[in-house]
């Protein structure tokens, strides 16, 4: 069994971004058989959570959070197979992409990390995304649709893939970036909105709960 | 009679000018082609050439006709590009996916308004490979012997105020994660940093031979000269004050440095985003005009600005171009330029320019309000103003 000190330096190693630390706590845990399912729940996903505190009140930059996506991904990727093997559910299934006509990636993928670390499954859809491929990605069971964009000149494809799937009951939609703003979310009847990446991360599961 | 040039070096030593002086057409505070092409329809000027600025940014020469219609203060002594000088003669095709590879092998995609970052030809390196790396040299990328000529011109003739752009932006943190990737730099700056400080040298090498090719021809003349490294996002600064000291503060001190001991221009330094926390660091480093005071951005309102930095800085842009300009109505922009000029122009300190090169979303109309407000618009006798602004 792994000892509350091994815990808690799992924990410290995700915040703090020690590759290394991760994968011996990580490691001893499969070796050890133990409870994979809770140690995610209980210390990997509460880290990473943490790290999205420290990110949005400032107290970090985003090296300092890529670091800790890293360290966090490290430690996902070991206990993959155990998880994959026994009946854990993921939190749900989440794509994302940004829109059409923009090209920038670096939010979207600072969301997608942060997304990973809190325990969904990710659908990364890449950039420059046309409402067709959303819809694609929706029939392969995502229920939340998180939009990325940059410009005030992309923006508006927003609209066009929140009236897309304007009444189904099936789908939530997620927005943030740069141009973007709450007031924005809500004019257009998005379902969320993302101040920051730890920010999407909450409405996703604000969004998923209201589905629930 | 205060001439543009006495207006602007009025206003960058910290006295009041008669008016506070306004910039359009530079690397910073010029017009999207489409932008450019719509605001030359409104002025009636549709036989006036559009010029390609920068083909990566999809930016346009701002005629000498259009500057002279708008009373504007300044002009920029810019190098012509040979690079890309194919590319930059046409505008992107629209069908096109646009895509090139710049000069430093980092490839690009040209998409409506702007470019994106696709390709990263050091994402894979190691230390090693720094020293095999193509370094570009300036001087292949930029022709800066034909700028003598018309810069010495242009001072002796002593009309504007004249600003320098070294053709590239002089970058050294946004260059080196260009040529790594964000999230690979970022990363490096913690945990890979020999590799991280080596990247940055070689490209302050590569920027401080532009600084002296091109103030070797034109230093003598310009009375600003501008710099540019991106440090911060619409929130929060992109590093850490720390990470900043520790990893990226010392090639921007050299290189400011360096621009100091060739020039008696004024620096002028380009972050967009919430930079306020750094803003002590750039003026350590010799920083004297800031730009481009993303109002938008947290902890950049202009009143608070000036009080704690306005005695050693000076501020150079600042009209939103987030929401007032392409949302509002040319009353609203008529606003925004009287809140900025008064907030950041009293005593002087104040460049007025719109926070960044126009895109086509603001209409020539706000273009036309900005401008005419700011002429307008005399801090020192706010009054007189009110009733001039109305007949502009």
């Amino acid at each position: 069994m792994l000892s509350e000190e091994d815990k808690d330096d799992l924990y410290d190693a995700i915040v703090e971004g020690n590759r290394d630390g991760v994968v011996t706590v990580a490691r001893k845990a499969v070796d050890q058989g133990e409870d994979i399912e809770a140690l995610l729940q209980q210390v990997m996903i509460p880290a990473m959570g943490h790290v999205g505190q420290l990110f949005s009140a400032g107290e970090i930059f985003v090296p300092e959070m890529l670091v800790a996506a890293r360290a966090m991904q490290v430690g996902l990727d070991i206990i993959e197979p155990v998880l994959a093997a026994s009946d854990h559910e993921p939190l749900g299934r989440v794509c994302i992409g940004s829109v059409k006509g923009d090209l920038h990636d670096i939010g979207k993928n600072l969301v997608v990390m942060m997304l990973k670390g809190a325990g969904f499954e990710v659908d990364d859809l890449g950039v420059d995304v046309p409402v067709e491929k959303f819809e694609a990605a929706v029939e392969r069971g995502s229920k939340i649709i998180c939009l990325s964009a940059l410009l005030t000149t992309t923006k508006p494809q927003m609209r066009t893939v929140v009236e897309h799937f304007r009444g189904r009951n099936d789908v939530r939609i997620v927005i943030g970036g740069a141009v973007v703003t709450e007031d924005y979310a809500r004019a257009i009847g998005a379902d969320g909105f993302g101040e920051d990446a730890p920010g999407a991360v909450t409405a996703v599961r604000r969004c998923l709960e209201a589905m629930a | 009679m205060t001439t543009h040039k006495e207006r602007v070096l009025m206003a960058l030593n910290h006295e009041q000018p008669d008016r506070n002086p306004a910039d359009l057409g530079g690397r910073q505070t010029t017009l999207s082609i489409l932008a450019y092409e719509s605001l030359k329809r409104h002025l009636g000027l549709t036989h006036l050439p559009t010029r390609v600025m920068a083909h990566t940014w999809q930016t346009a020469y701002i005629d000498e006709e259009v500057l002279e219609a708008f009373d504007i203060d300044t002009r920029h002594i810019r190098p012509a590009s040979r690079v890309n000088d194919e590319i930059g003669k046409t505008l992107a095709a629209p069908e096109s996916d646009g895509t090139f590879v710049d000069e430093w092998g980092v490839t690009r995609s040209v998409v409506g308004d702007y470019a994106n970052l696709l390709g990263h030809p050091l994402r894979e390196a190691t230390l090693a490979d720094l020293d095999s790396f193509p370094w570009p040299d300036p001087a292949d990328n930029y022709d800066f012997k034909a700028l003598r000529k018309p810069a010495k011109k242009l001072y002796e003739e002593g009309k504007y105020a004249l600003v320098g752009c070294l053709g590239s932006p002089g970058n050294i943190f946004e260059q080196a994660w260009y040529l790594r990737g964000l999230q690979e730099f970022m990363t490096d700056l913690i945990t890979e940093k020999e590799f991280a400080h080596a990247l940055m040298r070689k490209v302050l090498d590569v920027r401080k031979r532009n600084v002296e090719l091109y103030l070797h021809e034109v230093g003598e003349f310009i009375d600003v000269v501008q710099l540019a490294d991106d440090l911060a996002g619409k929130d929060n600064l992109l590093i850490s004050p720390k990470t900043y000291r520790e990893m990226v503060k010392p090639y921007q001190l050299e290189l400011c440095r360096h621009v100091r001991g060739l020039t008696k221009a004024k620096i002028y330094y380009h972050s967009c985003g919430s930079i306020s926390p750094l803003i002590d660091e750039l003026i350590d480093n010799g920083v004297e005009i800031l730009n481009p005071v993303q109002v938008s951005a947290a902890n950049m309102d202009t009143a608070e600005l000036k009080k704690r930095f306005g005695r050693n800085l000076s501020f150079w842009g600042a009209v939103d171009t987030y929401d007032v300009l392409p949302n509002g109505t040319p009353r609203d922009v008529e606003a925004e330029v009287r809140r900025r000029i008064t907030d950041l122009g009293t005593g002087g300190g104040y460049v007025m320019a719109p926070v960044h090169n126009i895109c086509a979303d603001v209409s020539p109309e706000n273009i036309v309000a900005m401008y005419r407000t700011s002429r307008a618009f005399n801090t020192a006798d706010p009054v007189v103003a009110t009733a001039a602004g109305e007949h502009v």
